[in-house]
């Protein structure tokens, strides 16, 4: 990228350090410029969702709305496009998912990381692979169990179906969490007397917090973006999370984009404020673990 | 031990078995049976060989399926690839905003693809849209491009919305794997002379090779996935021109209810992703010892 060109080696120490506070601001006006645009998207739906009807289709676009226009919010949480169902649909989902991934991939993370076996290097290499399938390929034979079960419109079967996709991340991104704690600290706890499952309970977890917190919220985050299953495990729209709401509005009402934006940015709002509070613990988690998987 | 081992996995072991492997072994059944609507419920499947696979092998829609997903893949490939390590590169050294710029730029990657999507087809917007408005004051477009309801304009549209979301995270891969280059190496570099593109092709560039193997290998199987956000845009069309193989998957055998072509088509679709995988599983042996 274009940094300013540097004076030459034989260049004085002070001179060389304003220079390079000079190219340091320079790098920072052009990265906030990037992040800028970067982000118009996202500015373009807050401000799409805040105009009128007649605004929201001004020539040329109105870069700032003229009139704050609260209505399509209003309609948002009003039964009209049935989102404030879909919005509990969602929360009862993702919540499930959350609580139900961390009960499964605690003690199996740490089954991978302290116990291999041939059963568990196996359970492994499964969840890395099930992992880079696409999901409509696995949802095409769930919808069948689920249809044959009688599980179609239910919570259950969309439930079940999510913990597909946040289990394998869950245990790949917390297995070295528990590699990394210190054995014997583990083996002291069980000299004082504590069992395996105490000394995990009241050792281990708490120290791992950060690793627990994070797989916490990236399955929430998952679930509640989760498009694929949802569509193809459920054909009532009471049952319907956000998502496939918002995607059937589309189909209904294609033009009403202030509507259309106001529901968008209400399904972006909680996953925005979880990335602001917890961003410290989700980006170390995708840095360190997407290159694992 | 062992046993406390296997206690603590059993419950991701029984949902594994369950709701993993039995449904890829079952999609596989189901590819060889004449499974549709009506047929399901009461379980009379009859085993009919490899029809199915012959009914949509034969079908010309699944070949430009594949053509598809091959554009798509490798275009947003090649292009999250470099545009991500041009970033990578510009946030590698320390500079005022870094940290929290680099966790702006992380939001695309975190929103829901449905929102994502939603918002792309406001922006793509033929009439009202603001990249049209904004191309055509710049003076690059003389009148607005239909870019959603023309084929090969659509199929850019998804590309571009695809990477919004791959680019930054490319960049946070790439950019974690240029940490571990040891700073010393450059100066070394710039004492001996060697020009800033000198150390890029000469240190930078080898010595990322391995992250940039795995960060392409992830963005094949990652691209080729992509369902929700194709389909919340442009539902595969116009005239099937964005119907890459997830889509065609699901078309398939969720508007007919032809489950039986739909699994042949699902299977046929794995077949990629399980041939990379095997790559991925021994790439991440080797890193392990």
């Amino acid at each position: 990228m274009t940094t300013p060109p540097t004076t030459p080696r034989a260049a004085r120490p002070p001179m060389r350090r304003s220079t390079a506070k000079r190219s340091a601001a320079l790098k920072s006006a052009i990265a906030w410029l990037i992040a800028a645009a970067y982000l118009f998207p996202v500015y373009w739906m807050i401000n799409t969702s805040l105009k009128t009807g007649k605004d929201m289709f001004a020539v040329p676009p109105q870069m700032v709305p003229e009139d704050l226009y609260l209505g399509s919010y209003a309609a948002v949480f009003s039964p009209t496009y049935g989102i404030p169902q879909a919005f509990l649909n969602s929360t009862i989902i993702a919540t499930s998912v959350l609580v139900l991934t961390l009960l499964i991939a605690i003690p199996a993370s740490y089954a991978v990381a302290r116990l291999r076996g041939r059963v568990t290097t196996s359970m492994m290499i499964m969840l890395t692979v099930v992992q880079l399938l696409p999901a409509i390929a696995i949802s095409v034979p769930l919808f069948v169990m689920f249809r044959q079960a009688g599980l179609i419109n239910s919570y259950l079967s969309m439930i079940l179906a999510d913990i597909s996709v946040t289990l394998p991340f869950a245990v790949i991104l917390l297995r070295p969490y528990f590699k990394m704690f210190p054995y014997e600290v583990e083996e002291a706890a069980r000299i004082d007397g504590l069992s395996a499952i105490g000394t995990i309970i009241r050792i281990v977890i708490p120290t791992i917090r950060p690793g627990i917190i994070m797989i916490g919220s990236f399955a929430f985050l998952m679930a509640w973006g989760e498009f694929t299953f949802a569509l193809t495990l459920t054909t009532e729209q009471s049952i319907q999370p956000l998502t496939v709401a918002l995607n059937r509005i589309i189909g209904q009402y294609g033009t009403a984009w202030n509507d259309l934006m106001a529901t968008a940015a209400v399904i972006a709002a909680p996953v925005l404020i979880l990335f602001i509070v917890l961003q410290r613990y989700i980006v170390a988690g995708l840095a360190s673990g997407a290159t694992k998987g | 031990m062992r046993r406390l081992g296997l206690a603590l996995a059993a419950p991701a072991l029984i949902y594994i078995a369950v709701f993993l492997a039995f449904p890829l072994l079952y999609n596989f059944y189901l590819s060889v049976t004449d499974a549709q609507g009506a047929n399901l419920i009461s379980g009379s499947l009859q085993f009919i060989g490899a029809a199915n696979y012959g009914t949509v092998l034969a079908d010309p829609e699944f070949w430009h399926s594949g053509l598809l997903s091959l554009i798509f893949t490798v275009a947003c490939l090649v292009l999250q690839y470099v545009f991500g390590f041009a970033l990578a590169l510009f946030f590698r050294k320390p500079f005022p905003g870094n940290g929290p710029i680099r966790a702006l730029l992380l939001v695309g990657w975190i929103l829901p693809p449905v929102v994502t999507a939603t918002v792309f087809r406001w922006v793509f917007d033929t009439d009202y849209g603001v990249l049209n408005h904004f191309m055509t004051t710049l003076g690059l477009i003389d009148e607005p491009v239909r870019w959603l309801s023309q084929g090969a304009t659509a199929m850019i549209a998804v590309i571009i919305a695809n990477l919004w979301v791959g680019i930054p995270f490319n960049m946070l891969l790439l950019l974690s794997g240029l940490h571990l280059i040891d700073d010393s190496l450059y100066e070394a570099a710039s004492v001996d002379g060697a020009s800033r593109w000198r150390q890029f092709t000469n240190i930078t560039y080898p010595l990322m090779a391995p992250v940039s193997i795995s960060v392409l290998l992830l963005g094949v199987i990652n691209t080729y996935k992509v369902f929700d956000l194709i389909y919340t845009m442009t539902r595969g069309g116009p005239v099937n021109s964005t119907t890459t193989l997830p889509i065609y998957t699901y078309l398939e055998t969720f508007s007919f209810f032809q489950f039986g072509t739909g699994a042949a088509a699902s299977a046929l679709t794995l077949i990629l992703p399980l041939a990379l995988s095997y790559f991925y599983v021994k790439s991440l042996n080797e890193e392990e010892r």
